[in-house]
């Protein structure tokens, strides 16, 4: 009788066993050894080797590097946020209607979800090759946009805020989906004009998903990687030197596994900081 | 307030589907009318042309004078009660009645004003910081007419604006409507399928079917004297019996044979049919269930077996079949009858109507 309490008490657990294993091995497991690799000096292999606490932190904040990381990181993020959900929202809003052939403007505005960044950055690098490139050949120009440290931050926050554009366009067709279009035929009654039904009833039917959207935007932008390997190798100079590639060169060039995980620590901390603010502003300016 | 006129006003959709067809009516000021029919009878069709939402395929809408087929909704003054309410989520019940002022650019002190007296013609002014999710339906209906009855168009539509209320809600606010149109002195245009509502509220009535006008006429004449069987079986509640029948010449009278049944004719109707050459002719009898009674001459006696009885408490409906027609009559409480017994009635001869077999038209149109 007891072992059949004991049995009925545990068998719950037992289902959740492989999902939490998962959940240990690959998530819990790999964030707690990152807080505890931020404590030590590291050998070549990553093995922590001596304890130094904070001294990995203090020698990031007293680093201009770091410092710049964190400045060319908030503006790449700036960037690639408004630009990426301005895109998916006109794009969401010009297929929003239907007409023959907007099958195909759809496919195409979502199309940037399924390439590969790298794959995009090779492309993009193509097209702005200074001699070769399409964009100088249109714009009649002869500039070095990815050598030069005044446009290849804003070429890499472009191509990503393109790759975005993609799932943004998704998001925002699905929410402007769920705006009762018998709301607009009440305002066209009521008088208002177009931009007055998009200020005044389309943005705010938007903004539960546009909310998810900004938060999911930024914390893509924060971990973008793979276009900067590929574009502009952190440069020029550390002009493209985005906060994850410079974790990935303090770990993987300089083996310095200790400051690499103090930095993502701090990553960690400024994105969760970033999205409790935004989910205390939610209450404010997003309608249910 | 306004005037407004649909000559030859047709609504093709794409697929060719036609949902108006020739739809002529002059809606004079102050007037209080309904468009009902059918569901897909093209009403809510053609009061969405009205508004401007749907396009019109031909003919001509006049407003006041002013030619409105091009012209956008903003710019046709009107104003609209959707069945759904169409309350913006995202804003106070007061936002809601204030939108169409606001975008307007009219001055807070009056948006102000004419909020606040909506609100209280309608009673929902403690209502007014509440979003559309905390209101319930009678209350959500008010806010509807609220948004509406704050400006003050050309015309109010009202496309089945009490379709999702319950049927005491109903009847309430059947008599706000009611005082509202007289208050305002306003053209209403208003869309149901309920005959009851038809003829409650309507100071004239348009009974549609298939997208063309059957009848557009008061209510009383509606139900008196409708046009064709299809008006005389829409209008009124238990709608008309209809049984067909031979006109024939008896005992030096004009009587109708049905199911060895004989009712007799007055002069009157007699002479109509004559007249017609209907004699010796099916035509349609259409009798309404008040239209029968407890007691009367033997001659206008009909014996019905009764299936069911329903108890309404003010009448008694019987329901039950003669040559296999449904008929349903209503009597007084008191009459002795229980389902599975047969009864006489006797039909009001002055009551009924007779109906073309072929083209179902009134044969007695007075």
């Amino acid at each position: 009788m007891k072992l059949k309490n004991v049995s009925r008490y545990l068998s719950p657990y037992v289902y959740i066993v492989p999902a939490i294993a998962v959940f240990v091995l690959f998530l819990f497991f790999p964030f707690i050894k990152t807080i505890y690799l931020s404590l030590f000096k590291t050998n070549k292999m990553g093995q922590a080797k001596l304890f130094v606490g904070g001294g990995n932190y203090s020698d990031l904040f007293s680093s201009a590097s770091f410092f710049n990381s964190l400045f060319v990181t908030a503006i790449f993020v700036l960037i690639v946020v408004s630009v990426s959900m301005l895109l998916g929202l006109i794009t969401a809003i010009l297929c929003n209607q239907s007409f023959p052939g907007i099958r195909i403007f759809s496919t195409a505005y979502a199309l940037p979800m399924a390439i590969a960044s790298s794959s995009a950055a090779m492309i993009f690098k193509i097209m702005l090759h200074p001699t070769i490139g399409i964009i100088n050949k249109l714009l009649g120009l002869h500039t070095n946009w990815i050598s030069d440290p005044r446009y290849a931050l804003v070429c890499v926050a472009l191509l990503s805020a393109w790759l975005n554009s993609g799932i943004n366009f998704l998001y925002f067709s699905a929410g402007l989906s769920n705006i009762d279009n018998t709301l607009y035929e009440r305002a066209s009654v009521d008088g208002a004009n177009s931009a007055q039904k998009f200020f005044r009833l389309t943005l705010p039917g938007l903004s539960p998903i546009m909310f998810y959207t900004l938060v999911v935007n930024i914390i893509q932008a924060f971990q973008a990687f793979g276009q900067v390997k590929v574009l502009t190798m952190g440069g020029p100079g550390e002009s493209t030197n985005l906060i994850v590639y410079s974790i990935y060169r303090d770990a993987f060039f300089n083996y310095r596994f200790g400051s690499a995980a103090a930095q993502s620590v701090i990553l960690f901390m400024v994105i969760m900081i970033l999205t409790l603010c935004m989910f205390h502003l939610e209450k404010k300016g997003v309608h249910y | 307030m306004a005037s407004l006129s649909l000559v030859n006003v047709c609504k093709t959709f794409k697929n060719g589907q036609i949902a108006v067809k020739d739809f002529n009516l002059d809606i004079k000021d102050e007037e209080f009318l309904i468009l009902v029919g059918p569901s897909g009878c093209g009403k809510s069709t053609t009061l969405r042309m009205i508004a401007g939402l749907e396009e019109i395929s031909s003919g001509e809408l006049w407003i006041d004078g002013a030619l409105m087929n091009l012209t956008v909704p903003q710019k046709r003054d009107l104003a609209m009660v959707f069945q759904s309410y169409a309350l913006y989520p995202h804003l106070t019940v007061y936002e809601n009645i204030a939108f169409s002022l606001r975008v307007r650019n009219i001055p807070q002190i009056e948006i102000e004003e004419r909020v606040k007296k909506a609100a209280d013609i309608l009673c929902i002014r403690h209502l007014l910081d509440r979003k559309p999710f905390a209101l319930s339906g009678g209350q959500k209906q008010r806010v509807a007419i609220g948004s509406v009855i704050v400006r003050k168009p050309k015309a109010y539509l009202m496309d089945e604006p009490l379709s999702n209320l319950d049927a005491k809600l109903r009847t309430q606010m059947r008599v706000e409507l009611s005082k509202i149109h007289k208050e305002l002195g306003a053209t209403i245009i208003y869309v149901t399928h309920d005959q009851v509502e038809a003829m409650t509220l309507g100071t004239k009535i348009v009974v549609m079917n298939a997208g063309v006008i059957q009848q557009a006429a008061p209510p009383e004449v509606l139900y008196n004297n409708p046009v064709n069987k299809f008006v005389a079986g829409f209008i009124g509640s238990p709608s008309m019996n209809f049984i067909p029948v031979w006109v024939e010449r008896r005992e030096e009278r004009i009587c109708i044979v049905f199911s060895n049944n004989r009712l007799f004719l007055n002069e009157d109707n007699a002479h109509c049919l004559i007249e017609s050459g209907y004699l010796g002719r099916r035509v349609y009898l259409g009798i309404r269930p008040e239209d029968f009674h407890e007691t009367g001459p033997k001659e206008q006696a009909i014996k019905l077996k009764v299936e069911i009885k329903e108890v309404l408490g003010s009448d008694i409906l019987l329901h039950g079949k003669i040559g296999g027609n449904p008929i349903c009559g209503r009597l007084k409480p008191d009459f002795p009858s229980e389902a599975g017994t047969e009864v006489s009635i006797f039909a009001d001869m002055n009551r009924i109507l007779l109906f073309d077999l072929d083209t179902e038209e009134n044969i007695l149109d007075h």
